[in-house]
């Protein structure tokens, strides 16, 4: 026989239980040898595509003939309009066949209560429209839960109010999707998570009334990753005791903004004093951009920050940076990014989409060289990266002073950032080389 | 590279007579062994009948490297890419052969992110095939007269469509 046929069953349901079910399935056609294989596979991992006629039978009949009664994994991903019905039973037989992981990626859902009790589940990710859970359960309790990713929109009070206070093992969270009321309050209290990613979005903020609620009170948190998608202030950030993250970035709001209350920029500091123990950590350039519209004596000390990665829009950030600098006595690694498609004209504060024909190079930019150079340039900064587009003449002078005060840089790294950029460019970035002090050319 | 001297060594012997010296610590990834060593059966060297010499320095090549320790946090990050890029290059093998011996002796030794690794690395040269494609790709006989193929066909009609 040949070499694969020659594997015992357990071991070729181990290689096929990688597959997605339908090849995992079709692979009984092979040979005698091969036909009933696959009645041992114990992960399952279905995609139905919108356009196909759908008759979720097929999965019930799957289930019923397999040998084991326990399954590891299963993976549902529906493009699928109707039948959520049909969704929610096809969950509780994941939960009946005590799944440990369960990742389903639906239109809508109707949610059986029975996955929020379950005893033995480590992975659960939902993504999807909510519709209802049923039946409404008393207690929700996940004791084995140690990864959650929850990206449902318009989800329920009960379940962000209590769900993840619910998970004694939770480590791991992505939390997504969208909410319709300025009540609503995610209540992020875990003894135990140490991964957070956040990205929801607000459908519905009130004018001129603070979006929702995020309480955050995460006492091991180790990486805290803050999003906001729709380019909008999408939630209020409360901390509860104290937060001690190593790695920490903030994607906030846009820079293609008319107006910036001053509420929305406090708030950036808020979270940035928060964080302020991190020893990673990234602004994107719409963060640097709302923490540019602030007081910068605000900035709080950023005692452990080895590593910085900062993006620098057009026509601010400059002074921000330098200020972080002044505070960051041990930084060691500077990235900075220029990326801006979008950019907020300095003078009218209107926003303009960024076009070539818009992008005449400004002379002048808001940013004048300090009196003495930031402490960590003379003793630890000994690596930056530059990267990105739309380098300007205005960008030399600060890039030339960084790199011209650089006493310890051991290397200047530029990574070309796409196909757009601005005239001369390349040559800008070829040119700045020639600046830091301490390199061999 | 590791060198505690002071980590206890263990024997291994393969299915064709050849001994391999490994660290105690190293070893330990393997649950058969362990079991063994628990057990006191490895004062001697312990023999691995269903193990071929080749396959078993490919085998402690690979525990080796996942037994290698970070220093610290920065070092962890650096560690962990490093260890996706030696697996990677772990699975291409020449010889097909050479997997399902891997696939075998991880299965035997019980060592889970070797039989993980492994497994996973013959379904992607499965994956996007056709059943064609893969008796070809495999060598394997197909058996079946065309009556009895069709009817495990309309068996299982919905992987097919």
């Amino acid at each position: 026989m040949d070499r694969i046929s020659n594997l015992p069953d357990d071991l070729l349901a181990n290689i096929i239980s990688s597959l997605n079910t339908k090849e995992a399935v079709s692979t009984c056609v092979l040979s005698k040898r091969w036909k009933d294989v696959w009645l041992q596979i114990h992960n399952l991992d279905f995609h139905i595509r919108s356009n196909r006629h759908l008759d979720f039978n097929f999965i019930h009949g799957i289930l019923n003939r397999l040998k084991s009664p326990k399954i590891r994994k299963f993976r549902l991903i529906c493009r699928h309009r109707s039948r959520y019905r049909a969704i929610y039973d096809i969950l509780c037989e994941a939960i009946r066949h005590k799944a440990y992981e369960i990742d389903f990626n639906v239109l809508y859902m109707e949610l059986p209560s029975s996955v929020l009790t379950c005893d033995n589940l480590t992975v659960l990710k939902l993504t999807s429209n909510f519709k209802n859970i049923m039946p409404v359960p008393g207690v929700i309790h996940l004791p084995s839960l140690k990864s959650l990713t929850f990206k449902i929109n318009r989800p329920p009070f009960e379940l962000t109010e209590d769900l993840f206070r619910c998970c004694p093992k939770l480590e791991d969270l992505v939390l997504g999707g969208t909410y319709s009321s300025e009540e609503q309050i995610y209540d992020i209290t875990s003894p135990s998570l140490q991964v957070l990613h956040i990205s929801l979005s607000c459908e519905y903020i009130p004018y001129m009334r603070p979006p929702g609620t995020v309480l955050l009170n995460l006492p091991t948190i180790k990486q805290l990753h803050i999003e906001e998608n729709s380019g909008e202030w999408s939630a209020c950030y409360v901390v509860e005791g104290s937060l001690t993250p190593i790695n920490a970035s903030l994607r906030l709001g846009s820079c293609c903004v008319d107006f910036i209350s001053e509420q929305e920029t406090e708030r950036v500091y808020v979270l940035l004093h928060e964080i302020s123990g991190a020893t990673s950590l990234l602004l994107d350039n719409a963060t640097t951009y709302l923490l540019s519209n602030h007081y910068l004596s605000d900035v709080p000390t950023l005692q452990f920050l080895t590593c910085l990665e900062i993006g620098i829009p057009r026509l601010c950030g400059w002074t921000l940076l330098f200020s972080l600098l002044e505070n960051s006595p041990v930084l060691q690694t500077l990235t900075i990014r220029k990326d801006c498609k979008h950019y907020a004209s300095y003078k009218t504060n209107r926003p303009l989409k960024c076009n070539n024909a818009y992008l005449k190079d400004p002379q002048d930019i808001d940013w004048t060289e300090p009196e003495t150079p930031p402490s960590c340039l003379q003793s630890h900064l000994e690596v930056i990266k530059i990267t990105g587009s739309f380098w300007m003449k205005c960008d030399t002078k600060a890039m030339k002073y960084l790199l011209g005060n650089a006493k310890v840089l051991k290397d200047f790294i530029v990574t070309p950032g796409g196909t757009i950029g601005v005239k001369g460019e390349a040559a800008f970035l070829k040119d700045l080389q020639g600046y830091a002090s301490t390199l061999p050319s | 590279m590791s060198s505690s001297s002071s980590s206890k060594m263990i024997e291994l012997r393969s299915s064709d007579g050849e001994t391999f010296h490994v660290e105690e610590t190293v070893v330990l990834q393997s649950e058969t062994i362990k079991q063994m060593i628990d057990d006191d059966c490895a004062n001697a060297a312990i023999p691995l009948p269903n193990v071929t010499s080749m396959t078993l320095a490919k085998v402690i090549e690979y525990i080796k490297k996942h037994a290698e320790k970070p220093k610290d946090d920065d070092d962890k990050k650096v560690a962990e890419e490093d260890l996706k890029k030696f697996d990677a290059e772990f699975v291409k093998v020449d010889q097909e052969s050479m997997l399902f011996d891997l696939v075998r002796a991880a299965n035997y030794l019980n060592i889970k992110s070797l039989l993980d690794l492994t497994c996973q690395a013959v379904a992607d040269s499965i994956k996007d095939l056709s059943v064609e494609e893969v008796r070809k790709k495999f060598n394997i006989q197909n058996d079946f007269t065309p009556e009895e193929e069709a009817k495990v066909r309309k068996e299982n009609a919905w992987a097919f469509d």
